[in-house]
């Protein structure tokens, strides 16, 4: 325990005490564990063993807990603390979720009072990232918390991505007690706010007990307006244990409508005119939708536009399927139609590319279209910058634009999706070859496979969200990955490219389904598919224990090659060994282990048998599944398997920077 | 037309593309009817250019090095060049062979592209050089096949491949 005595209800001693009266009486549940894997008998002993084992089980204590009703703070005579005070302000926000670690004990307990969603993980950078990629398939505000110095710490590599993607993320950590500041007592003191200088839109550490509610209302600013971005707010025990009976004593203490607007940038008829005007005069124009349309709900004034005048529309960002990769008008796969573009319109583009890194001509015309001007001539030269919300700017240009066909233009989108799709069925050919070679299974064959089962067999091909990690792995299986409507598509390592939270994005991805979030609404309850690689998994396993005991039905395939991705940059027999790992190593049991299923394949014909029994089970006993595909560090050889790995071009289906 | 409007459209051209933020540390050396340009592109790639305005032929110097001459990726960017000047790719992004003569020259196994032209034609033959070279640097060499080659030569960083 860490934090001030005084201002903690909650004892941890008290709290383990009860945990182990709640284990005792809990009831066995039934998780439907299972590793299967080909060919594989069970060790003699293993029955023996098996009955001396207590079984997994999910803890009545849990399921109790989690169906608790939800409190209405009033301030009153009691009061309300500092920490209640703020989850009311969350409360009336609409934080769509939290996920953490326990650790900044009176914060995440008050919000999780108040009825907002709250999943509790394993480590707390993995919770972080599922915080991420929740809010990156729904667009919504969401939190992470964890405890002071170690887990504070633990969550900067999620942090940092969540900057990257602009997620709106709320990062709570609480921080030790100020009277104890430079007095090296007690444990885990550590300056928080330094740490996110530069992987944050806002921090602020808050020292003033009465001004809780007012950086409340900073942090929703913060996050609802402009660009979306990290908000960090750290909390010594002065203040969240601090207690207040009636509004007057806190700060600004004022209606939503008086401490931030929903008001949003619109052009201006003069910008629209030009925008239209430069679109008019182009041949070939293309939309880049960024994460702004999604994140701003345009997608329907995104389709509206490029339906009237036959715009190309290609997706970039951390998330896709704002625009559906099977449209018409999509050059999500259509990479040989980017340089033919004459006029690209950047909407809602968050991180520019520098020229160069997008294929796009030397002569390409350029206008881009963002929530607020500071950006605008960032990295890349523009004909028209427009100030304006992406959905706002979207419908004025739908609505100002003639409508205009463009066969040639569509004819020569539909032949370069057709390309894409012919150089794919090559890479599988060349994969099936490969794996029948070695008797373990190339990333071509995992993207086809995949791909073939979520969305050309029972499953409608719009209802799965995806989680895709991974690395070397994922430069193969995007190429079959599809996005058909918004937030479908997480594309986990956007940009900062942090190898691992994988898991946590699948988990934040599911509680998405689970509670129907946003754009997941439709497809409630279904489960989620994700995919990472043998390094990445080593880092987010554990919370398999979360997604199991919170009943997440969740499939992650494991491309296990038995090496890190970047093999390939081992420049000498004695730097290998730094780079490989045992070989065959059973994911899959470690998922096993934690209560959930695991499969082992070595074929594409097993593989393939794994999905659709890990899609039973997801279906029918809310279960989740590591799927651990053996593979080869020998395919990312282009002399052996050339062409070792596929490269990427952006934007569109193959892209992570930008 | 005479031959020194024709070097003043080449550099004017070229720093078009210089003030888009295309092409980085552009400079200019003539001697005679041969000018010399220099600059960086994309990743930092170092260009060399000579323009030679007697034969009317602007040359990509020593684009691609240690190319073995008749080897697999010799043959492979030949075969990519032609067909940019074929109907296989759509019009805009053809070179039109009667107007410009698009020549793959491999000396000491370093690879240089030449474009020829016509009088009159010195607009169209420097947008369409720039943009063939463009498509060679970015869609040629996007291949995994040529990975380390792109890290040893165009400044690639492996990460980001």
């Amino acid at each position: 325990m860490s934090e001030s005595t005084k201002a903690e209800r909650l004892s941890r001693r008290r709290f383990l005490a009860k945990s182990a009266i709640g284990a005792g009486a809990a009831a066995a549940l039934t998780t439907g564990a299972a590793s299967i894997a080909a060919g594989e008998a069970a060790p003699a002993d293993a029955s023996d063993a098996a009955s001396n084992m207590l079984p997994i089980r999910v803890a009545d204590q849990f399921t109790k807990s989690i169906n608790e009703a939800p409190i209405a703070f009033e301030f009153g005579e009691k009061g309300l603390t500092g920490a209640e005070v703020f989850a009311r302000v969350c409360k009336r926000e609409g934080l769509a979720a939290l996920f953490c670690c326990p650790g900044n004990y009176t914060m995440i307990n008050a919000i999780s009072a108040t009825g907002i969603p709250a999943y509790g993980g394993r480590v707390e950078d993995i919770m972080c990232a599922a915080a991420d990629g929740f809010s990156r398939v729904t667009g919504e505000v969401v939190a992470t918390s964890g405890t002071e110095g170690p887990g504070f710490a633990n969550m900067i590599m999620s942090i940092a991505s969540a900057n990257r993607a602009h997620t709106p993320l709320l990062v709570l950590a609480s921080n030790m007690a100020m009277s104890n500041e430079d007095r090296v007592g007690g444990i885990q003191q550590m300056y928080q706010q330094a740490t996110t200088e530069g992987i944050r839109k806002y921090g602020k550490r808050i020292t003033i007990p009465n001004r809780i509610n007012e950086y409340a209302q900073t942090a929703f600013r913060e996050l609802k307006s402009g660009v979306p971005g990290v908000v960090h707010l750290d909390f010594p025990s002065e203040v969240h244990g601090a207690r207040f009976k009636d509004p007057s004593e806190l700060k600004d203490y004022w209606e939503v409508g008086k401490y931030r607007s929903d008001c949003v940038a619109h052009p201006s008829a003069k910008d629209i005119t030009a925008a239209v005007d430069l679109i008019q005069k182009a041949e070939r124009p293309m939309i880049v939708a960024g994460q702004g349309v999604f994140q701003h709900k345009g997608w329907e004034a995104l389709k509206r536009t490029a339906e009237k005048n036959d715009i190309a529309v290609v997706e970039s960002g951390p998330v896709r399927g704002h625009f559906g990769d099977d449209h018409r008008l999509s050059a999500n796969l259509a990479s040989d139609a980017l340089g033919s573009a004459d006029l690209v319109i950047f909407v809602g583009q968050y991180l520019m590319p520098n020229v160069g890194e997008y294929r796009f001509n030397p002569d390409v015309k350029a206008i881009r279209v963002h929530p607020v001007a500071e950006d605008l001539g960032r990295n890349w030269p523009l004909d028209l910058g427009l100030v304006s919300d992406e959905k706002a700017a979207l419908e004025a240009l739908a609505d100002a634009l003639p409508k205009r066909q463009r066969a040639a233009w569509v004819a020569e989108l539909a032949a370069a999706r057709k390309k894409f799709e012919e150089v794919n069925d090559e890479y599988y050919a060349l994969g099936l070859k490969y794996s029948q070679q070695t008797g373990v299974v190339h990333p071509a064959v995992i993207g086809k496979v995949l791909a073939d089962f979520l969305y050309k067999g029972d499953i409608p091909k719009e209802q799965t969200t995806f989680a895709q990690g991974g690395w070397t792995g994922a430069s193969w299986t995007r190429r079959w990955l599809r996005a058909y409507r918004p937030g479908q598509m997480n594309n986990c390592p956007y940009q900062y490219y942090p190898i691992g939270p994988d898991v946590g994005h699948l988990l934040g991805a599911g509680a998405a389904m689970q509670l129907g979030t946003g754009p997941q609404k439709a497809y409630q309850g279904a489960p989620v598919f994700g995919f990472t690689g043998d390094a990445g998994i080593a880092y987010s396993a554990m919370e398999f224990d979360t997604l199991t005991k919170y009943k997440i039905p969740a499939i992650m395939t494991v491309y296990n090659n038995n090496a890190w991705g970047m093999i390939t940059a081992a420049q000498g027999p004695r730097s290998h060994h730094m780079y490989l790992f045992q070989e065959n190593l059973r994911y899959d049991r470690v998922a096993e282990a934690l209560g959930a299923r695991g499969e082992y394949v070595t074929t594409p014909e097993q593989y393939k048998a794994a999905l659709g029994r890990a899609y039973q089970a997801a279906t029918r006993e809310k279960a989740s599944t590591l799927i651990n595909v053996q593979s080869s560090r020998e395919f990312l050889s282009t002399q052996a398997f050339p062409p070792g790995t596929p490269r990427n071009l952006e934007p569109g289906i193959t892209a992570y920077m930008h | 037309m005479a031959k020194p409007d024709e070097t003043a459209l080449v550099l004017a051209a070229f720093q078009h593309y210089a003030a888009r933020g295309s092409f980085r540390s552009l400079t200019a050396e003539g001697v005679g009817a041969r000018t010399e340009l220099r600059f960086t592109w994309l990743r930092d790639v170092a260009c060399r250019v000579v323009f030679d305005a007697t034969s009317r032929t602007l040359t990509f110097v020593e684009l691609l090095p240690a190319i073995g001459r008749g080897s697999p990726m010799d043959r492979a960017l030949r075969a990519f060049v032609k067909r940019h000047t074929s109907p296989d790719v759509p019009v805009h992004r053809r070179v039109d062979p009667r107007r410009v003569k698009v020549t793959v020259v491999n000396r000491g196994g370093a690879a240089s592209i030449a474009f020829a032209f016509k009088t009159r034609e010195v607009g169209y033959a420097v947008q369409k050089a720039v943009h063939l070279v463009h498509d060679v640097l970015q869609d040629f060499l996007n291949d995994g096949r040529y990975l380390e080659y792109c890290v040893d030569h165009f400044n690639l960083n492996p990460e980001m491949a």
